[in-house]
C-alpha cells in the first residue's frame, strides 16, 4: 500500500464532505486496508453501533418457532401464547405420543385374538389425550417453583396446553380407530372416558408433577379396564348406561378441578 | 483482542461462536455504517441493513468462500441489504444464494489500480468533470459493483436511465483520458 | 414512614405436621437483607413464602401493599412486583439461554416482543452470558446455568427481589459484579438473600437475620451482629480453653473464638462469621432491633 488515509481525509469522508471521486478512492482503499478501516470505524457513531449490535444479538438469538406454531400465529395465536406453547414442547410430543399410541394399537391389535383387540383399543385410546396433557407439563416441571411466583395466569397456561394437545391427539386416535378394522363401534365409545381421564389428569396436576400424574392416571384406567375384562364386560363400554356413568365421572372430575382452582391451586403450582 | 484473521473469525462464527461474531462486528460495523450512510440518507434503513448484514453473516458464515477480502464480502452483503430495504420488501431469506453468489469482491485488480490513481491522477480529474448524476451512476456500478437493476433502486431512477448514463459516462471518460481515440 | 415493601404477619409453615417456620413477624424496607442460618433452618421456606411460590399454613403476607394471602388477584398483583431465584432451578436442557429467559419474561407478562427481547438481552449482559445466548442449557457449565437462573430474577424493576443462595457457583469477579447489581436494585426496593457466605453479608447487607430451627435468632444491623462478638476473638500462641472454634492463621498464630483467653493472647477484630457462630451456639441470643 503506497498511501493511507490522513486524519483530514477521514474526517471529511465520515462527514460526507468529499466529492465522489475522492470518496470512491477512500472506499476502494478501505476494502484493502485493515488499519484504515479501524481508523474509519472509530469515526462512526458508537451509540448507534451499540443499538444495532443489540438488534443483531436479539435477531440471532431469538428462538425460531416450529412451523406448526408459526401457522397458529398466522391464524391469530398471540405471540406470548406461542412462546408458552413452544416452551412446553406440547406440539411435537403429543404428535409423537399419539402416533406411537395409534401404531401400538394397530400393530398390537392385529396380533391378538378378536376379544383382546377390543380391550387393547379401549385401554390405549382414552389414555392418550390424558397422558399427552400431563406430558405437556413435563418440560416445565423443573421450574415449577419459579413459574409459580410469576403473574401469568396458570389457568390460561393449562387451557392453552390442553386445547393444543387435545386438538392434536384427538384426530390421530380417532382416525386410527376408524381405520382399524377391529375397532368398529368403539371408535367413538372412548371419547367420554377420555374426557374424564383428561380432566382427572388436570386435577391431579394441581398436586403432583407430570410424571407422577401420568402414572397414576394410567394405573387407574388400567385397573378399570382390567376389572371389566375379568368380568367379561368389555363390550359394556358402549352401552348407554356406561356412557352415562362416564359422563357423570367427567362432571365430578370437572367439579374437583374447579374446587382446586378456586382454592388457589392450578395445574403446575400455586395459583 | 485476539489476532484471528477475518476469515478465521468467519469459520468460528460458522461453528456457532457468538464472541467471534461480536469481534467481526467490532472490526467492520463502523466503516460499513459510514459507507452505507454515503449511499442512503435514511438512518433507519441504514441501521436495518447493517443489522441484517450481521444476522446474515451469523446464519451463513459458512458460505464465505475463503477467497478475497472479507471486507468486500461484507460490503457486498450490506449494500444489497440496503437495496432490498429500499425496494420496500426485504427478501424473506436474509441471504439467498443470489446475494451470496453476487457478493464476491467487487473490485478486480485492474480497476483497483485505476482507482488508487483516482485521487491524484488523470482519472480523478476526468471524473471531476463529469456531472454529479453520471458520477453517482459510475459509483454505484463500478465502485459498489451493483447490477444496473440494483443501481436503479439505489439511485431511485429507472434501469434504462442507469444504462444510458453509464454509456455517456464511459464515453466521456474515454474522451478525456484517451483523446483522439474513437469509440 | 412509608409502608414496608414486604411483611410477614404471624406466618407459620408446616409440612405434614412438622412446623418448619414458627410464627414469624417480620417487615422489610428498602436495602439488602441477608438471611443466615444452617441448612434446614427454614431460610428457603421463608423465601418461598415471600415469593408467593407456596401458601403459608397460617398468617398474613403482604408484598407491595398487596395481601398475597387474600386471594388470586392480590397475589397476581404482588407477583408483578417481585422476582425470585429458587435454590434449585432445573432449567430445561434443550432450551437455549435466550429461549429460557424469553419464556420466563412471558410468564412475567412482558407482552411487547421487542421490549421483552431487549430486556432478555440486557439481563444476559448483566450476568456475563451475552456470548451464550444461542447455546443450549445442556452446553452450559454449572456456574453458567446458575447465572442464567439468576438473570431471570434481574428482569424488570421489582420492589422485592428474593434470592436463595445467589452467589453459589460464581467466581470472585462474578460475585463482585453481582454485589454491584444487587446494590443498584436495593436503591429502589428490598433485596432479600439467603446465603452461606458471611463475606456477602458483611460486604452487602444493611440488615442480617439469623434463622435457626424455624425461629429468628438475630435481627439487626451487621455492625450490631459483629458487636456481639466483641471481646470474644483472640489471637495467640495457644488455643483458648473451651473455644467455640479455633484455627491456625497464615501467620502461624492461633485464632480462637470464645472460651477463656490463653496466656499471652491478644484480642482481635471479630467478623460476621464469629458473631454468627456465637449466635448459633446460643452463647448469646441476639436482641431483635
Amino acid at each position: 500500500m503506497t498511501w493511507h488515509l490522513g486524519p483530514e481525509l477521514l474526517d471529511r469522508y465520515s462527514d460526507g464532505d468529499l466529492d465522489l471521486a475522492r470518496q470512491s478512492a477512500v472506499e476502494t482503499h478501505l476494502l484493502a486496508c485493515a488499519d484504515c478501516r479501524q481508523l474509519t470505524s472509530a469515526k462512526a457513531p458508537q451509540d448507534l453501533l451499540t443499538d444495532i449490535w443489540q438488534g443483531v444479538q436479539i435477531a440471532t438469538a431469538r428462538p425460531r418457532m416450529p412451523w406448526p406454531l408459526r401457522l397458529l400465529r398466522k391464524l391469530g395465536l398471540a405471540e406470548t401464547d406461542a412462546v408458552i406453547l413452544s416452551a412446553s414442547s406440547s406440539l411435537y410430543r403429543p404428535w409423537l405420543l399419539s402416533l406411537v399410541g395409534a401404531f401400538v394399537i394397530g400393530v398390537g391389535g392385529t396380533m391378538m385374538p378378536a376379544t383382546e383387540q377390543r380391550s387393547l383399543y379401549l385401554l390405549f385410546a382414552p389414555l392418550l389425550p390424558a397422558i399427552t396433557v400431563a406430558a405437556a407439563y413435563d418440560a416445565t416441571d423443573p421450574i415449577r417453583e419459579l413459574a409459580a411466583a410469576t403473574p401469568f395466569s396458570k389457568l390460561r397456561i393449562a387451557l392453552l396446553r390442553t386445547a393444543t394437545v387435545v386438538a392434536i391427539a384427538l384426530p390421530v386416535v380417532l382416525l386410527a380407530g376408524l381405520a382399524l378394522p377391529f375397532v368398529g363401534a368403539d371408535a367413538f365409545a372412548w371419547l367420554l372416558p377420555s374426557l374424564t381421564l383428561t380432566l382427572l389428569a388436570l386435577t391431579l396436576l394441581t398436586w403432583w408433577t407430570a410424571s407422577v400424574t401420568a402414572w397414576v392416571v394410567a394405573v387407574l384406567w388400567l385397573t378399570v379396564v382390567g376389572i371389566l375384562r375379568s368380568a367379561q364386560q368389555l363390550s359394556a363400554v358402549d352401552t348407554p348406561f356406561a356412557q352415562l356413568a362416564f359422563a357423570v365421572a367427567a362432571l365430578l372430575a370437572l367439579a374437583a378441578l374447579a374446587i382446586r382452582l378456586t382454592t388457589h391451586h392450578a395445574p403446575g403450582g400455586y395459583a | 483482542m485476539s489476532t484471528l484473521s477475518d476469515a478465521e473469525l468467519l469459520r468460528n462464527i460458522a461453528a456457532g461462536d457468538e464472541a467471534a461474531l461480536r469481534q467481526l462486528y467490532e472490526r467492520h460495523a463502523g466503516w460499513l455504517l459510514l459507507r452505507l450512510n454515503r449511499r442512503c440518507g435514511s438512518q433507519d434503513l441504514v441501521a436495518g441493513a447493517l443489522q441484517d448484514t450481521f444476522v446474515a453473516v451469523w446464519q451463513s458464515a459458512g458460505r464465505f468462500r475463503g477467497e478475497g477480502e472479507v471486507a468486500a464480502w461484507l460490503w457486498g452483503i450490506s449494500i444489497r441489504r440496503l437495496i432490498s430495504a429500499l425496494r420496500g420488501h426485504p427478501a424473506a431469506d436474509p441471504l439467498g444464494d443470489d446475494v451470496v453468489g453476487a457478493a464476491v469482491p467487487v473490485v478486480n485488480s485492474a480497476e483497483d489500480e485505476l482507482l488508487r490513481g483516482v485521487e491524484y491522477g488523470d482519472v480523478g480529474r476526468a471524473l471531476r468533470t463529469l456531472p454529479p448524476e453520471l458520477r453517482a451512476t459510475l459509483q454505484a456500478t463500478v465502485i459498489d459493483g451493483l447490477t444496473t437493476k440494483e443501481a436503479a433502486v439505489l439511485l431511485g431512477i429507472p434501469q434504462g436511465t442507469v444504462k444510458s448514463r453509464l454509456r455517456v459516462a464511459k464515453s466521456r471518460l474515454r474522451d478525456q483520458l484517451m483523446p483522439g481515440r474513437t469509440s | 414512614m412509608s409502608p414496608q415493601i414486604a411483611v410477614l404477619d404471624g406466618v407459620t409453615k408446616s409440612y405434614g405436621g412438622a412446623e418448619v417456620l414458627h410464627r414469624t413477624d417480620l417487615g422489610f424496607d428498602r436495602g439488602v437483607i441477608g438471611l443466615l442460618g444452617p441448612n434446614g433452618a427454614g431460610k428457603s421456606t421463608m423465601l418461598r413464602l415471600l415469593a408467593t411460590a407456596m401458601p403459608p399454613t397460617s398468617g398474613r403476607i403482604v408484598v407491595s401493599d398487596h395481601v398475597v394471602t387474600d386471594g388470586s388477584p392480590d397475589r397476581t398483583a404482588a407477583r408483578r412486583r417481585l422476582s425470585y431465584l429458587p435454590q434449585e432451578v432445573g432449567i430445561p436442557r434443550r432450551m437455549t439461554s435466550f429461549a429460557f429467559l424469553d419464556y420466563i419474561a412471558v410468564l412475567k407478562e412482558w407482552k411487547d416482543t421487542g421490549a421483552r427481547h431487549r430486556e432478555v438481552n440486557r439481563v444476559l449482559g448483566l450476568v456475563g452470558l451475552e456470548d451464550r445466548r444461542t447455546k443450549r442449557v445442556s452446553a452450559l457449565s454449572g456456574g453458567q446455568r446458575r447465572r442464567l437462573a439468576l438473570a431471570q430474577a434481574l428482569m424488570g424493576d421489582p420492589d422485592l427481589v428474593v434470592l436463595d443462595e445467589p452467589t453459589t457457583g460464581l467466581d470472585p469477579e462474578q460475585r463482585a459484579s453481582l454485589r454491584g447489581i444487587l446494590s443498584s436494585y436495593a436503591d429502589r426496593g428490598a433485596v432479600l438473600l439467603a446465603t452461606h457466605q458471611t463475606e456477602d453479608v458483611s460486604a452487602l447487607c444493611d440488615r442480617v437475620i439469623i434463622l435457626d430451627d424455624g425461629r429468628i435468632r438475630f435481627d439487626g444491623s451487621v455492625a450490631s451482629l459483629i458487636g456481639l462478638a466483641d471481646g470474644q476473638v483472640w489471637i495467640g500462641s495457644e488455643v483458648n480453653a473451651g473455644a467455640l472454634s479455633s484455627w491456625r492463621t497464615g501467620t502461624g498464630e492461633i485464632r480462637s473464638l470464645g472460651g477463656v483467653p490463653a496466656a499471652g493472647s491478644r484480642p482481635a477484630e471479630p467478623a460476621v462469621e464469629d458473631a454468627y457462630l456465637l449466635v448459633r451456639s446460643a452463647n448469646l441470643i441476639g436482641q431483635p432491633r
